[in-house]
């Protein structure tokens, strides 16, 4: 008999059997997988994921199958998380689409896969440095909601802040 | 839902990618959008660091980027040059410096909601030694006043004369500098449970971290009168361990603390009496067995070895250390843990051992390119942590080696760039001569001095500060640090000639020298006069040749030898640097002497590396 499997379902009941080693990548789901099979896994286990659409959950999973033997520096170590560049393969999987790249982030958000997580947030981060206002609303798409007096009162404000 | 915005994702996301921001990007965001503003304020005023020197920025356009840059804001004076490539003058830059306090103290009181977001400061230069420090002083203190009350984890003050000078016991703080016993008293009033410096009120502390001075004299007093008197069982998670003692008293302050707590370790050893079997039982006397929690080690050399003998043997001393606490750690039920190292050496101003200026360089090269980073992945399986190194002043020990300095200066690295200011280096040599403490007079300069020299001010790039410790490194980004071609390790800056100088008679012998009592001038004016060689030629210039000779120990390391089709030398063995049986690259940064290498592999496995600020 093969060893039992997580059976992960995605919001549009797409089912992706994986390894317990890989869906435990997900914090969420190693605990779920843990406080409901206290004697171990005996038989293949569901879980759903009704927040992830299977698109996004095989991209998820793709990424957990890739890194399922990486330690990751623990969460509450800022320093080390901030020293880490995105890894090259990171970097790779994460050239998608705007769109799809919050969708990651969203679904390692809720599935608690920090890692993952991260990786997205520092691709964000890239794109926002270096960025005026004014090119960050465009690219992000976002709406200006303040005056002229305003966005001027924010650059006073923090003015001893600024590169020089 | 379609997510077409930044601003369409959940807070606690959009909050995630913002610490990972520096300073100029969280001002920009927050003009965007309210959405912003208050998440990129509580970013940007909650890790404020003050130096003089910006801050080093990794490549926009490069392969890495780290978001090291992200961890503090940093009050700086100025980017070291004008666009037009003028040096700001420390009065410039302390002028901004003053401005900037000026405006976020204005921020501060206009809009109070921002204190509450303070949460750390740093304060890490001593003003005082660039003059005119009042006005700074005034605005940190009034700072001090504007967030008396408020709860902060930190705010540190580096130097002791500023100490003085800003009294901080009216904020509320998870982590203090104590100089006194009255200071330490005075704390006590509502927050910590201590009325008195006494054994009894210090174990009411439960401490998580206790760092003392490493003045010996300091840190022996408080060890020998407060842990060791008391039996004292010290249950910290960070500490100090300073084995510079008599073995005896040494013994009995390892036995204070409780191992297994331990996260966090730097250990200060090695004094001038070059007894290498000491170090040795010193280093026995730490159970590695226990540390199975170990995460962040530093290693410090305390005492300058005159030799090279003895500066070898101490290196490998340690590194057999190092070796057997990874293999404990590897052993242990917790597996390793061990992901920070730094190893920090203490070397001779003058680049220059009793035993010459040659010693086995090629065996210091190959301890710390090749034995170290080996033993810290061969016990270490793929479900391991990477490792930060840390040898911050490894390039400025290899420079005591004066024939391998040479090669480089002469026979290194042919690109353009270095060709142009190695080259400048070479110049330099021909028209500067250094103060020689032992002959009392002015002698040549040779490579190993120019060398020791700049990675002397590289290893600045690093902070330097016996209570943040050598386990900080991580937490700080790199400053920014010039040098002008003239200060130096010594403190007599090189002297400038107008004409090329080669005192010959120094190389008849120095029997001939130590004769010699008279200055010898050539022709040479008193003073220094213009002199082309200044911070705006060392600017990102010379580091980069440093970085680049540094290049060929990171590639050893991470075992990527594709030979050299000009070289005569074809026979070698080519390695492709990826993983092997005896190599599972396990090292995420790299730092030497201040030249900051990541390290990664290709989507085929393949090893490569890449310098994150030096490029």
């Amino acid at each position: 008999m093969s060893a039992p499997k997580v059976i992960v379902i995605s919001s549009d009941d797409e089912k992706f059997p994986v390894d317990p080693k890989v869906a435990e990548k997900s914090l969420l789901m190693k605990n779920m997988i843990n406080d409901l099979n206290p004697d171990g896994l005996q038989e293949d286990f569901e879980i759903p994921t009704p927040n992830v659409r299977a698109n996004v959950l095989a991209k998820v999973l793709e990424w957990c199958e890739h890194h399922k033997n990486t330690i990751f520096p623990d969460d509450d170590d800022d320093d080390a998380r901030k020293s880490a560049p995105v890894e090259e393969w990171d970097k790779n999987f994460l050239k998608v689409d705007q769109e799809m790249l919050y969708e990651i982030m969203l679904a390692a958000n809720y599935l608690n896969i920090r890692p993952l997580l991260d990786a997205g947030c520092k691709m964000v981060a890239e794109m926002i440095k270096g960025k005026s206002p004014e090119e960050l609303r465009r690219i992000f798409n976002i709406v200006n909601d303040f005056s002229p007096e305003e966005e001027a009162a924010i650059r006073r404000e923090n003015e001893w802040a600024e590169d020089r | 839902m379609v997510l077409s915005s930044l601003m369409d994702l959940p807070p606690a996301v959009r909050n995630n990618v913002l610490q990972f921001l520096p300073q100029q990007a969280l001002i920009n965001l927050a003009s965007t959008n309210y959405v912003f503003y208050k998440p990129c304020m509580q970013r940007l005023y909650e890790k404020i660091l003050i130096q003089k020197d910006p801050i080093l920025k990794s490549d926009p356009t490069g392969r890495k980027n780290d978001f090291s840059d992200g961890n503090h804001t940093v009050i700086y004076g100025l980017s070291h040059q004008s666009s037009k490539g003028k040096v700001w003058s420390d009065s410039a830059q302390l002028k901004m410096i003053n401005a900037r306090l000026s405006v976020l103290n204005s921020s501060l009181s206009i809009n109070t909601e921002l204190l509450g977001f303070i949460r750390e400061i740093h304060i890490l230069d001593d003003f005082n030694k660039f003059g005119h420090d009042h006005a700074i002083v005034e605005n940190l203190t009034k700072l001090v006043v504007q967030l008396k009350g408020y709860q902060l984890d930190k705010f540190f003050i580096g130097s002791v004369k500023l100490r003085k000078k800003i009294d901080v016991s009216g904020i509320k703080l998870k982590s203090v500098v104590v100089d006194t016993v009255e200071q330490f008293n005075a704390l006590g009033m509502d927050y910590l449970p201590v009325e008195k410096l006494n054994i009894h009120n210090f174990k009411k502390l439960e401490l998580e971290s206790l760092i003392l001075p490493s003045e010996e004299r300091s840190y022996w007093n408080f060890a020998k009168e407060i842990i060791i008197a008391h039996n004292f069982n010290l249950k910290v998670a960070t500490f100090k361990l300073m084995l510079t003692e008599g073995i005896d008293v040494c013994v009995q302050l390892v036995k204070s603390l409780y191992w297994p707590h331990v996260k966090n370790l730097e250990i200060i050893l090695g004094n001038e009496e070059e007894d290498s079997d000491l170090v040795i039982d010193l280093l026995n006397l730490i159970p590695t067995e226990y540390c199975i929690h170990l995460e962040k080690l530093s290693i410090i050399q305390y005492g300058v070895y005159t030799t090279h003998k003895s500066n070898e043997i101490f290196d490998m001393n340690i590194i057999n250390f190092i070796d057997n606490l990874v293999q404990f750690q590897s052993q242990s039920i917790t597996k390793s843990k061990l992901r920070y190292i730094s190893i920090k050496h203490n070397l001779p101003g003058t680049a220059n051992f009793d035993d010459g200026f040659e010693g086995n360089y090629l065996r210091r090269y190959k301890l710390f390119g090749h034995v170290l980073p080996k033993i810290l992945v061969s016990h270490r399986d793929e479900e391991q942590s990477k490792i930060n190194l840390f040898l911050p002043n490894l390039f400025q020990s290899f420079a005591c080696y004066d024939q391998p300095m040479n090669t480089m200066l002469w026979n290194g690295c042919k690109c353009q760039h270095c060709e142009e200011y190695l080259g400048k280096l070479d110049h330099f040599l021909m028209y500067h001569k250094y103060y020689n403490f032992r002959l009392k007079s002015y002698r040549d300069l040779n490579s190993s001095l120019i060398m020791f020299t700049i990675g002397h001010f590289l290893s600045q790039r690093l902070p330097e500060n016996e209570l943040l410790t050598g386990l900080c490194y991580l937490h700080f980004p790199l400053r920014n640090v010039l040098w002008n071609f003239h200060d130096n390790a010594i403190k007599v800056p090189f002297r400038c000639y107008d004409i090329q100088i080669v005192d010959q008679g120094e190389y008849d012998g120095e029997k001939d020298d130590l004769e010699e009592e008279e200055d010898v001038f050539h022709d040479a004016q008193d003073e220094i006069s213009h002199c082309t060689y200044n911070s705006a030629v060392y600017n990102r210039n010379i580091p980069i040749c440093i970085s680049h000779y540094l290049d060929d120990l990171v590639l050893k390391l991470i075992n990527l030898n594709r030979g050299n089709a000009e070289s005569d030398d074809l026979g070698g063995e080519f390695n492709d640097g990826g993983d092997s049986d005896d190599l599972k690259l396990n090292i995420n940064k790299l730092s030497l002497n201040g030249i900051s290498f990541t390290l990664d592999k290709e989507l085929n496995g393949t090893h490569f590396f890449e310098d994150l600020y030096d490029y």
